[in-house]
């Protein structure tokens, strides 16, 4: 992957936010100290071809095309083990959150199920309030328009299905009411200050 | 009279409270040193083994001359000093006054012990049924209730923790010597209010304290409280809150006005503690959240009434006050990150492990699990816990761990062969001291300890019994029980299994020193440490108090006794302004001249209340010693710890006439102040008494089994006898010849006008001396005539400009600018120095004392090996390069002829300097010169460790890195697009200085971090320099491009060889001014009148330089204020008609004492300097050198004596 050439092909609006992002990024790791306690931390280390420890420090170094060579940061299970570790008191968690946002704007292939996954799982949380597994899957499968990766799963489905840990239900329209919210936080990540749209949201959340 | 004499009060009784001390008795002042504890030493009396040499050493800070004013002793055991008041279990509660008048009031806990009855018997601790954890072994064991401060204490004096006695009494009825009483003041006579508007709650209360037998008062309000208060006196209030018309907190502050000694405790709801922490700041003493058990009230009203019970409030009136009460240590579960600290056996903090490899610790020095008891095997060290923690608001260095850790991995391998591995994991290691870069390469190249940069998140124990110590699933041997899993520096992560982990545990500042400080309006930092002021590491926010040692954060053992002589130095200069005197020079008892007359000895028994006579027949031993031809008289007294008895032994004294004693007592009785007092009475020199310690008889005879009176083999009597006898051979030939007391030179010569030798000089001056300041420059400042500011932001043109005011016009002071030390006649002490000016004229200056600071300077970069090869061979075999160090330069071609290093001549055209490669001092000059404009944008790399902490320069100059740091802090201000990058090693910011890595961090400086074999490769073409090196982490080439490159090469010493062996000084292998000792006596020479301090002592900041001269100054002091000097009793002599003058004692006087005096064709001594240690009579082949009182025969004889023993040993062992 050429960094530079995706960003370039990008539409100017997203080219400027993708910047300003990977700026509030770096700033978010100014001050690692590169000690190492985040990637030994890490439960899901041995998936990642990069460590955080080295994704800190490429971040730093602008070394962009490599980063998002990787999928590291899409392994990140949001566990919190590293900003609770963090000497230096970093919120590397989001961080990785923050790269996982980038990385869904670049629209790159690598990133492509990855993406899709997100977008079925958070649709379907926003329409139903919770996931309905079966219905979640089959619209994943059909976005990846990949014949052969959704038949792999099918026997798996089949067990599950058996044992009664997922139930076939009808799609429907659902309640909606979460559909303000999600707008509203979308409008905001568009922004900046992702920390404190979580926080909001959780208000809304709480309050709702 | 008395009250004209300066008077210091030092708090805090360990190293460094120990030094403030020694340093103002020696200057004759008068010292009360407070200490909180049981024990003097402090944290280092719990330490045993100190790097590099892995022994104690604290004695060497015992006053090495005039000698005989205090005792030579190990400093664990005590302090004794004729100036020096110790007060021991003493609470420092506030300061009031000003400098000059200080009123002092201070908490003193007495024990139920008398300490001058107790014989060290040990009886007592046998017999208490009290066990608690032992703080001395930081709970790793316990003690009894009765115990002995710490293994060393002398005269094995116990004490008693009455916060957990039980009052049993057991020892009482067994104490042999009735050493103890406890004079419990009845429990009634305790008053407590209890004010409560519930009468339900006030009257439960009141009737729980009466029948623990308190006497309880109630009152339903706060108005009623006071009624009761006018009438008699409560000793404790406990009292609501919430309450109808006048509050708990209102109370609490009328009570206090009307009743100060009162103490006060609020009870409150839980939603309320608030205000209960509020009353606390008002002076209430603790709070008891409602509802509460009974036992809550009661123990609490327990411990106010042992409070009141053993303390007593003392005031002292002194003109300083010198704080050194140290720090505490972080407790690592108390963070966020425990790491099984107190959960998974093995984990112990680093203060713990000191004590398990101590022999007197919980496991007598074997170094085994603490709960299986295997041998240890494997061990890591985890460094900064609790330091350099953000999310801990530690964002500081503790400094000292480092090296700590270091030395304990060292002990831990070269004391325990077991142990095959030892490991530190740490982010830098600071190494920022003279010598630490050699020690830690020695650890790590010897393969002992293995350097793994990584921060431990966590660990996990490997077996489940491991977290039950209990479980009966105890791993086999070297079967190790914690896990460790980490990332390496390229990102692997790594599993390793340990035996034991040792948390290295950081600084933290004592919570009573806060509130005191807060208290006593002494201005803290951010994190609770006392602040010093600006280019000082002693002088607080008030003037007249000082801080000595760790105070302002923790410090090794050469910095903590630095900072200790600045703040008596600090103490001096304050009582000299207040107009205070120094006691007279004290002239010693020298005795009676009694050398031509025949021994005359007399014995001299205490019977301690006839219990001697119950084992031991005494008139047979009577007979027995006065059949010996030089005993004259025995007496057997009774009681010399009563007034009566003590007299009747003078008057005794007084009528036999002896010339000699022998004095058989118990172990307080045989100190060095009774021994002393003893000789004054007897008008004899205090050698000329001998003491015997009879205590083990005593507590032998307090045995009512034991009484027996035996008869001449009873091996009692035989132990007894031989005794005496023992000390009789000491005596009997001991004729001394005092050696006469030594003119001193009163002044002193400073060579040096830096910072750190105008500092020395005026402060000498400042206590009365007068002082010749030598400066070859013909402008003095030094470094500072081109260092602006420091990086906390201070300005040095502020402290030059004033201390150079003060030192022109001083009247003390001599200036001889222009002028360099060009030799020196006379011996130590009397030395007549000739100084040479640059047109030729000479003067000659006496001194007493001399104090080196020709400060340094940046090192020049040294030249790469293609241009070493270039020169002519003469020159190669100096400097052969180490193999072990690469190649220093990967260039292809030299650039060390393009780096520019002086100041940058103005350039006509563009008045700008031009890119290249400079070093830090040349581009610091460029900057302030303006000829490198700040503001536009450019590149800027920083090297740290140019040449330095490698090869013949293994050393931290401790001051690039700051430098380095406030460059690229400046830069980024002026232009936040100026790229910095900071090419570094190791960062050396330690303790509070680490906060400007995290700014440099911040303000977007990008930092690289290299190894000392992977040296970046600079290059330089046309306005611009590349870097190339291997990054670290992501383990790739990297290519930086910059306009400037900027290279810290360090510091070097100015101090010439030949300038310092005019007196007798060296210089180590660096260049810098060789210490006696690197620990314990940090800025003096072997010859300990020669002193250095600033940079030629050691690379320093500003600050430290300052505070090194002050400390100079404060030794300095300690002989110029004895114009006249006893040498000590006990000194070397020599026959010079037996000496062939062969010169080997000489080589072999450890203390330079010894010198050839080449008119008179003899060996001198100087008596200040020889500790009378006997190494030149046992190398002398003639018998030409001999210690005054250790003469041949009376040593043969001795030697007779004991050996003619050996039959009673071996009968004493079978008993």
């Amino acid at each position: 992957m050429n960094f530079e050439g995706v960003i370039k092909k990008l539409e100017d609006k997203d080219k400027q936010g993708i910047q300003e992002q990977l700026a509030q990024v770096k700033n978010m790791v100014k001050t690692c100290i590169q000690c190492g306690t985040c990637s030994a931390s890490c439960p899901n280390i041995e998936f990642m071809d990069i460590s955080p420890r080295k994704m800190w420090r490429m971040l730093l170094m602008d070394r962009f095309e490599e980063l998002f060579n990787s999928q590291s940061f899409y392994y990140c299970s949001t566990c919190y083990y590293c900003t609770l570790r963090c000497p230096r008191g970093l919120e590397l968690t989001n961080a990785m959150s923050a790269l996982k946002q980038i990385g869904s704007r670049l629209k790159l292939k690598h990133f492509r199920s990855s993406a899709l996954f997100y977008e079925a799982f958070m649709k379907n949380v926003r329409q139903y309030g919770r996931v309905r597994e079966m219905e979640m899957m089959t619209r994943y499968m059909l976005a990846l328009k990949s014949p052969g990766q959704s038949l792999s799963y099918a026997p798996l489905g089949v067990k599950l299905l058996v044992k009664g840990k997922i139930r076939p239900e009808l799609p429907s329209m659902g309640a909606g009411k979460l559909a303000a919210l999600f707008d509203q936080v979308l409008d905001h990540e568009s922004g900046h200050e992702s920390n404190q749209v979580s926080e909001q949201i959780l208000v809304q959340a709480q309050e709702g | 009279m008395k009250d004209r004499i300066g008077k210091t009060m030092v708090v805090g009784g360990g190293i460094s409270g120990i030094r403030s001390a020694l340093d103002l008795a020696q200057a004759g002042f008068q010292v009360i040193l407070v200490e909180k504890s049981d024990h003097l030493g402090g944290l280092l009396s719990q330490l045993d083994f100190q790097f590099p040499t892995s022994t104690c050493g604290m004695c060497r800070m015992l006053p090495m001359f005039d000698r005989d004013r205090g005792s030579q002793h190990c400093l664990r055991r005590g302090l004794s000093h004729e100036n020096i008041e110790v007060l021991l279990s003493c609470d420092l509660i506030s300061v009031a006054g000003e400098p000059g008048d200080f009123t002092i009031a201070l908490k003193q806990h007495t024990s139920p012990i008398n300490s001058k009855l107790c014989i060290g018997c040990g009886l007592c601790e046998n017999v208490c049924p009290v066990e608690v954890p032992d703080p001395f072994n930081v709970g790793l064991s316990t003690r009894k209730a009765v115990y002995r401060p710490c293994p060393q204490s002398f005269p094995n004096e116990y004490t008693i923790d009455t916060s957990v006695c039980t009052h049993c009494g057991e020892c009482e009825k067994i104490c042999p010597t009735q050493a103890i009483t406890f004079t419990a003041q009845e429990k009634e006579a305790f008053k407590i209010l209890v004010v409560d508007d519930e009468k339900i709650v006030r009257e439960s209360m009141t009737e729980w304290l009466l029948e623990e037998g308190f006497g309880a008062v109630a009152a339903s309000s706060g108005q009623k409280a006071l009624e009761l208060m006018e009438e008699t006196d409560f000793h404790m209030m406990l009292t609501d809150i919430k309450m109808p018309g006048m509050d708990g907190v209102e109370l609490l502050t009328r009570a206090k006005d009307l009743q100060p000694e009162m103490e006060v405790i609020m009870m409150t709801a839980y939603a309320a503690v608030d205000s209960a922490v509020e009353a606390m700041k008002q002076g209430a003493l603790d709070y008891l959240i409602k509802p509460f058990e009974p036992d809550a009230v009661i123990s609490m009203a327990d411990k106010v009434y042992k409070e009141f019970e053993t303390a007593t409030a003392r005031v002292e009136q002194v003109d300083a006050l010198i704080l050194s009460q140290g720090v505490d240590f972080f407790v690592p579960d108390q963070g966020k990150n425990p790491y099984g600290y107190g959960k998974i056996p093995g984990v112990v903090t680093s203060m713990e492990f000191e004590r398990i490899l101590s022999r007197t610790g919980p496991g007598q020095g074997v170094l085994s699990h603490p709960v299986t008891h295997k041998p240890i095997r494997k061990i890591a060290w985890f460094q900064c816990v609790g330091s350099r923690d953000r999310q801990l608001n530690a964002e500081f260095c503790s400094t000292a761990c480092c090296m700590i850790s270091i030395k304990e991995a060292m002990l831990a391998r070269e004391k325990f062969a077991d142990v095959t591995d030892a490991s530190i994991f740490y982010m830098d290691m600071r190494t920022h001291g003279k010598t630490f870069d050699d020690y830690k390469d020695r650890a790590q190249e010897s393969g002992q300890v293995k350097f793994i940069r990584s921060r431990i998140h966590s660990i996990a124990p490997l077996l489940d019994s491991a977290v039950s110590p209990s479980s009966d699933h105890i791993p086999d041997y070297g079967e190790p029980s914690i896990r460790v899993r980490f990332s390496d520096t390229s990102g692997q992560i790594q599993e390793q299994n340990f035996d034991m982990v040792v948390l290295a545990t950081g600084q933290r500042p004592k919570p009573s020193m806060i509130a005191f400080a807060h208290k006593n309006d002494l201005e803290t930092n951010q994190w609770g440490f006392i602040q010093p002021q600006p280019f000082s590491m002693t002088d607080t926010s008030r003037p007249g108090i000082f801080t000595g040692g760790s105070l302002t954060g923790l410090k090794d053992i050469s910095e903590s006794v630095i900072c200790a002589s600045a703040a008596s130095m600090a103490a001096v200069e304050t009582m000299q302004a207040a107009g205070k005197e120094t006691f007279d020079p004290p002239l010693p008892n020298r005795g009676k001249e009694i050398s031509r007359e025949v021994p005359r000895i007399m014995i001299v028994l205490c019977q301690c209340s006839q219990m001697l006579s119950k084992v031991v027949d005494l008139p047979l031993l009577e007979s027995t010693l006065l059949d010996m031809p030089e005993v004259k008289a025995i007496e057997i007294t009774d009681k010399l710890c009563t007034e009566n008895g003590w007299g009747q032994l003078l008057e005794k004294i007084k009528i036999r006439n002896p010339n000699r004693i022998v004095l058989g007592a118990c172990r307080p009785w045989i100190q060095r102040k009774q021994m002393q007092a003893l000789a004054e009475a007897a008008g004899l020199p205090v050698h000329l008494i001998s003491a015997l310690d009879i205590s083990g008889i005593i507590a032998k005879a307090s045995n009512p089994e034991n009484h027996d009176v035996a008869q001449s083999e009873d091996p009692v009597f035989q132990q007894l006898k031989q005794g005496i006898k023992n000390c009789i051979s000491k005596i009997k030939y001991y004729s001394p010849v005092l050696p006469d007391s030594i003119e001193s030179f009163a002044r002193a010569l400073v060579v040096g006008g830096g910072i750190a030798g105008l500092t020395a000089a005026l402060s000498m001056a400042n206590s009365g001396f007068e002082v010749d300041l030598v400066e070859k420059e013909s402008e003095m400042g030094g470094n500072l005539l081109w260092i602006q500011n420091t990086i906390e932001g201070f300005d040095t043109r502020q402290i030059l400009d004033k201390t150079l005011k003060e030192v022109e016009t001083h009247e003390r002071i001599s200036l001889h600018t222009q002028s360099m030390v060009t030799g020196s006649e006379g011996f130590p002490g009397q030395w007549i120095t000739r100084l040479s000016k640059e047109d030729g004229t000479e003067t000659s200056v006496r001194h007493g004392v001399v104090v080196l600071a020709t400060g340094g300077d940046q090192a020049m970069p040294s030249r790469s090996k293609q241009d070493q090869s270039q020169q002519d061979q003469a020159k190669q075999d100096q400097a052969i390069p180490d193999p072990n160090i690469p190649d220093p330069v990967i260039s292809d071609q030299s650039i060390s002829d393009q780096i520019i290093s002086g100041p940058v001549k103005q350039d006509l055209e563009n008045s700008v300097a031009r890119p290249g490669i400079y070093t830090q001092k040349a581009f610091q000059q460029a900057l302030d010169d303006q000829m490198i404009d700040p503001e536009k944008p450019g590149s800027i790399a920083m090297v740290q460790c140019w040449d330095c902490r490698e090869g013949d320069r293994n050393y931290c100059s401790r001051v690039c890195c700051p430098r380095s740091l406030q460059q690229a802090l400046f830069l980024k201000e002026k232009n936040p697009d100026t790229q910095v990058y900071i090419l570094y090693r190791d960062m050396m910011t330690p303790g509070f200085s680490e906060i400007y890595f995290s700014q440099a961090r911040e303000a977007g400086v990008f930092f690289f971090k290299y190894d000392k074999g992977n040296r970046p490769h600079i290059s330089s073409l046309e306005n611009k320099c590349t870097l190339t090196l291997v990054d670290e982490i992501l383990k790739r080439k990297v290519e930086i491009d910059v306009d400037y490159a900027v290279l810290s090469t360090g510091v070097v010493s100015n101090l010439s060889k030949d300038l310092a062996e005019i007196f007798k000084a060296d210089l180590d292998r660096f260049g810098f001014f060789k210490e006696a000792d690197p620990k314990w006596r940090p800025m003096e020479a072997i010859q300990s009148r020669v002193f250095a301090c600033g940079l030629s002592l050691k690379p320093c900041s500003i600050q430290e330089a300052v505070t090194s001269a002050r400390a100079v100054a404060s030794r300095a002091v300690g002989i110029l204020s004895q114009p006249r000097v006893e040498p000590g009793a006990v000194t070397a002599r020599v026959r010079t008609t037996y000496c062939s003058l062969c010169e080997l004692c000489i080589e072999a006087c450890p203390f330079q004492a010894r010198m050839v005096d080449t008119e008179q064709r003899i060996i001198r001594i100087d008596p200040l300097a020889c500790q009378g240690c006997g190494v030149c009579a046992s190398i002398c082949p003639s018998g030409a050198a001999v210690v005054e009182g250790f003469s041949g025969q009376h040593m043969l004889d001795v030697i007779d004596t004991a050996l003619s023993a050996t039959q009673v040993f071996t009968q004493k062992e079978s008993i």
